[in-house]
C-alpha cells in the first residue's frame, strides 16, 4: 500500500468516528498544552532571571567587608598590607580599598546629598565601570578633587528645602524631568557640612556661633551609564586618598566646633571594605574560596545567583513533571482509543487481510491513525497554549507574577522551537501509544476476525 | 495441467480435550478455467477446505499447491502477496468495509497491490459497471440492498483479474431470484476471463452451475461428478 493511500485511509477511519477521535485528540490537546505552558513559564522565569542578572551588575566584582571597621570583634584588619596580599591571589585582576562618605554637593542653586565612595582612582576601569558622558577616574586623578557620578546622582539635585523623592521609584517613570544641572560643565562645590547650601534657621546659626565650613571646589569628570546596578547608580566616586583627607578635616572640625572626640583608631580599623575584580567569571568561585580561607567575609552575587539558579531549576523540573504527567495520561488515552478501535474493527482488519493487505499495511495504518491523533492534538494544543499564554501575560495573576519578580515581564514565553518540539513530541507520543495496538491488529487472525459476527 | 493440487490435506481442530477432524486426508486437483462446486451438508468441512486453499488457514497435514507454489510453506506476508496476485474471495456475508463507498471497496485490493490511482479507479469503475452497479458507485454498503452489496463484493473479488475465485456460500443470504442473478453473474465473468471458480454450497440448485461437483462428507471427498453446467460460455 502506498504512503498517500495509508494516510487517506487512516484519515477516513478517524473521520468516521468523529466523536471518539475528537475526545482522544482532546486528551492530547490538554496534555500538550499543559506541558507547553509549564515549559513556557519556566522559559519566562529564566528570561526574567537573566534580566535580573543584568541588573545585578558585574558578577566578577567581589566585595569584602571589614568587620573591624563596623565595630565587630575580629582579628582581621583590612589595610594596605592586606590589599597587597589579596592582589597576589590567582585570578584577581585588581583590588581596591573602599571608603564611604556622605557629602553635600552644590551646583548653582541646587543641592544634593550624595553617598561618595573613595576608591583607588586607577582601579576604576578594571572594575568594569562605563561612562555615559565624560571619562572614568584614572591614575592622574589620584590627588585631584575629581568626581564621577552614578547615573542617578544628577537627578538628585534639587532646590534647597525641596524633598528628595528619587528613592520613591521616580526613576522608573518615563516622563521624568531631566536633571536640573549639567554635572560635567557646571561649577560644582562639595562639603561635609550637612547644612551646606541649605537656608539655615537663624536661631540655629546663632547657637553654633562659628564660621561656616569652607567648601571644596570639585570637578565632575564623568557620569556613569545607566546599568541598573544599585551599587553604582546612587554613588559618586572619587580618589580614596582625597576622600580620606576630607574625612580627616571633618573629624577635626567636629572636634573643634562640636567638641566631639576624634576617632584615633581609624588606622587600626582599616578600610570599610574592598572591591575585588576577578579576571573572569570562572575564577570567581576559587577567588571567593581563597578569600574565605584567609578569613575574609566575602559578599559575592554569585552565591545569590547560584541559589536562584537552583530554585529556578527545581521549579522548572516540577512544572515539567506536571506537564509530563498530563501528556502521559493522554498517551494512555490514545492507546485506549486505538485498542477500542481495533476491537471494533476486528472484522474490518480481517477483510483487509483477506483481500490482500500485508501485515505491514495493517500496522502502518493503525500506527498512522495514532500519529495523526497525536499530531492533531499537538497542533491544537500549541495553538491553545499561545492563547493561554497571552491571557496569563495580560491578566498577571498575582501568584505567577510573584515568581517572575519583575513587573512588566512576561509570565509565559513560547518560543518557536518549543512549538515545533511539542508538535514533534506529541506525534511521537501518538506513535509510541499506537505501537502496541497496531501490533495487536497486525497479529489478528484474518479468519477468526471474519467469523466474528 | 491442474492449477490447484491438494495432497492428503488434513485439518484437526483441538476443542477442549477433544480433537475435531474437520478435514480428513483430502486429495484433489482442479483445472484452470473450470467451475467447481464443493457440495455438502453444514459442518462437512467445505469452508475449512476453501479457507486452506485461500491460505487463510494452515493445514495440520498435507500440501496445497497453487500454480506450483506450496501455500502450506508460506508465511503471512507471502500469503498476502500471493492473494493480491492470484486469488479473489467472495463471502457469504459480503464483508464490505462500511466506511467506504462501493468504488472504494472495489479499489481496495488494487490499493494494497500499489496500482496507480488513475488505473485502479478506472478498473474499479469498469468492474462495478459490469456487475450492473453503474448508478451505485458512490453509495456506501448501508445504502445498498443485500444483492447490491454482494455485487460489490463480486466486483471486488474480480477487479484484480485473479486466476482463481473462491466463493463461500455467496448466495446464502439472498432470495431465490437474486441467487440466480448472482450465480449467472459470477459464472459469466469467470468464464469470460478463463478463471477457475470454486463455489462452496449446500444447495443442489447452485451446484448445477458447475463443471465439476465435489461431494464433501464428514471431512472427506465422497465422490466427484460432472455438473450439468447450466450456462455455456458463448464467446
Ligand atoms: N475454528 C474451529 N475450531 C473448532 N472446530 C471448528 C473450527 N472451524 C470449523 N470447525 C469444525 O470443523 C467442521 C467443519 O466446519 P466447516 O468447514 O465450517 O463446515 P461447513 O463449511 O461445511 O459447514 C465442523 O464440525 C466445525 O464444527
Ligand atoms: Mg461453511
Amino acid at each position: 500500500m502506498g504512503s498517500i493511500d495509508v494516510i487517506l485511509i487512516a484519515l477516513r477511519n478517524l473521520f468516521k468516528h468523529k466523536l471518539r477521535t475528537f475526545l482522544t485528540v482532546l486528551g492530547v490537546v490538554v496534555g500538550t498544552s499543559s506541558i507547553v505552558i509549564m515549559i513556557s513559564l519556566g522559559i519566562a522565569m529564566n528570561e526574567s532571571f537573566d534580566k535580573q542578572l543584568d541588573q545585578m551588575g558585574d558578577l566578577t566584582v567581589l566585595e569584602v567587608y571589614n568587620p573591624a571597621y563596623w565595630g565587630e570583634k575580629s582579628d582581621l584588619v583590612i589595610n594596605n598590607a592586606s590589599i597587597g596580599e589579596i592582589r597576589k591571589i590567582e585570578g584577581v585582576k585588581s583590588a581596591t580599598a573602599v571608603v564611604e562618605g556622605y557629602l553635600k554637593f552644590k551646583c548653582g542653586r541646587y543641592v544634593a546629598s550624595v553617598n561618595v565612595k573613595g576608591i583607588d582612582a586607577e582601579s576604576m576601569e578594571d572594575l568594569g565601570y562605563k561612562t555615559a558622558e565624560g571619562r572614568l577616574l584614572d591614575k592622574s586623578d589620584e590627588n585631584q578633587l575629581n568626581i564621577v557620578f552614578g547615573d542617578e546622582i544628577p537627578y538628585n539635585f534639587e532646590k534647597p528645602g525641596a524633598r528628595n523623592n528619587y528613592y520613591g521609584g521616580m526613576e522608573e517613570t518615563e516622563e521624568r524631568e531631566p536633571p536640573k544641572i549639567d554635572a560635567i560643565n557646571d561649577k560644582m562645590q562639595m562639603s561635609y557640612d550637612s547644612n551646606f547650601g541649605e537656608k539655615v534657621v537663624a536661631a540655629e546659626e546663632e547657637s553654633k556661633n562659628t564660621k561656616p565650613v569652607k567648601p571644596y571646589n570639585v570637578k565632575v569628570v564623568g557620569v556613569l551609564e545607566d546599568n541598573n546596578d544599585y551599587k553604582t547608580k546612587y554613588y559618586a566616586f572619587m580618589s580614596i586618598s582625597e576622600l580620606e583627607k576630607i574625612q580627616k578635616a571633618e573629624a577635626r572640625f567636629n572636634r573643634d566646633v562640636n567638641g566631639m572626640r576624634e576617632d584615633n583608631n581609624s588606622a587600626k580599623k582599616g578600610y570599610q571594605s574592598l572591591l575585588i575584580k576577578c579576571a573572569d567569571i570562572d575564577v570567581v568561585a576559587s577567588v571567593t574560596e581563597s578569600l574565605s580561607d584567609m578569613g575574609y567575609e566575602v559578599y559575592s552575587q554569585m552565591d545569590y545567583v547560584n541559589n536562584m539558579k537552583e530554585i529556578a531549576g527545581s521549579l522548572q523540573a516540577l512544572l515539567g513533571a506536571i506537564g509530563g504527567v498530563s501528556l502521559f495520561i493522554s498517551a494512555i488515552g490514545i492507546t485506549n482509543t486505538m485498542i477500542m478501535s481495533i476491537y471494533e474493527r476486528t472484522r474490518e482488519i480481517g477483510i483487509m487481510k483477506v483481500i490482500g493487505a500485508t501485515l505491514s499495511d495493517i500496522k502502518r495504518l493503525f500506527l498512522l491513525e495514532a500519529i495523526i491523533i497525536g499530531f492533531m492534538g499537538g497542533v491544537i494544543g500549541v495553538l491553545l497554549s499561545y492563547g493561554v499564554s497571552a491571557v496569563l501575560n495580560n491578566v498577571e495573576l498575582s501568584f505567577l507574577s510573584m515568581m517572575s519578580s519583575e513587573e512588566g515581564n512576561d509570565i509565559s514565553t513560547i518560543p518557536l522551537w518549543l512549538s515545533i518540539c511539542s508538535l514533534f513530541f506529541s506525534s511521537v507520543v501518538g506513535l509510541v501509544s499506537g505501537y502496541f495496538p497496531a501490533r495487536r491488529a497486525m497479529k489478528l487472525s484474518s479468519l477468526s476476525a471474519i467469523k466474528t459476527e | 495441467m491442474s492449477i490447484i493440487k491438494i495432497n492428503s490435506l488434513t485439518k484437526i481442530y483441538p476443542v477442549g480435550n477433544e480433537k475435531v477432524t474437520a478435514l480428513d486426508n483430502v486429495s484433489l486437483e482442479m483445472e484452470k478455467g473450470k467451475i467447481y462446486c464443493l457440495l455438502g451438508t453444514s459442518g462437512s468441512g467445505k469452508s475449512t477446505l476453501l479457507n486452506m486453499m485461500a491460505g487463510l488457514e494452515k493445514p495440520t497435514r498435507g500440501q496445497i499447491i497453487i500454480k506450483g507454489s506450496h501455500l502450506e510453506k508460506m508465511n503471512e506476508n507471502q500469503l498476502a502477496k500471493f492473494r493480491q496476485k492470484n486469488i479473489g474471495f467472495v463471502f457469504q456475508s459480503y464483508n464490505l468495509l462500511p466506511a467506504f463507498t462501493a468504488l472504494e471497496n472495489v479499489t481496495l485490493p488494487l490499493i494494497f497491490k500499489k496500482v496507480p490511482k488513475r488505473i485502479r479507479e478506472k478498473k474499479a469503475r469498469e468492474m462495478l459497471i459490469s456487475v450492473g452497479l453503474k448508478d451505485r458507485i458512490k453509495h456506501t454498503p448501508a445504502q445498498m440492498s443485500g444483492g447490491q452489496q454482494q455485487r460489490v463484493s463480486i466486483a471486488r473479488a474480480f477487479v484484480n483479474n485473479p486466476d482463481i475465485i473462491f466463493a463461500d456460500e455467496p448466495t446464502g443470504n439472498l432470495d431465490t431470484k437474486t441467487t440466480l442473478e448472482m450465480m449467472d453473474l459470477i459464472t459469466k465473468i469467470s468464464m469470460e476471463n478463463n478463471q477457475t471458480l470454486v463455489i462452496v454450497t449446500h444447495d443442489l440448485e447452485i451446484s448445477e452451475y458447475a463443471d465439476v461437483i465435489i461431494h464433501i462428507r464428514d471431512g472427506k471427498v465422497d465422490r466427484v461428478e460432472e455438473g450439468k453446467k447450466k450456462i455455456e460460455y458463448k464467446g
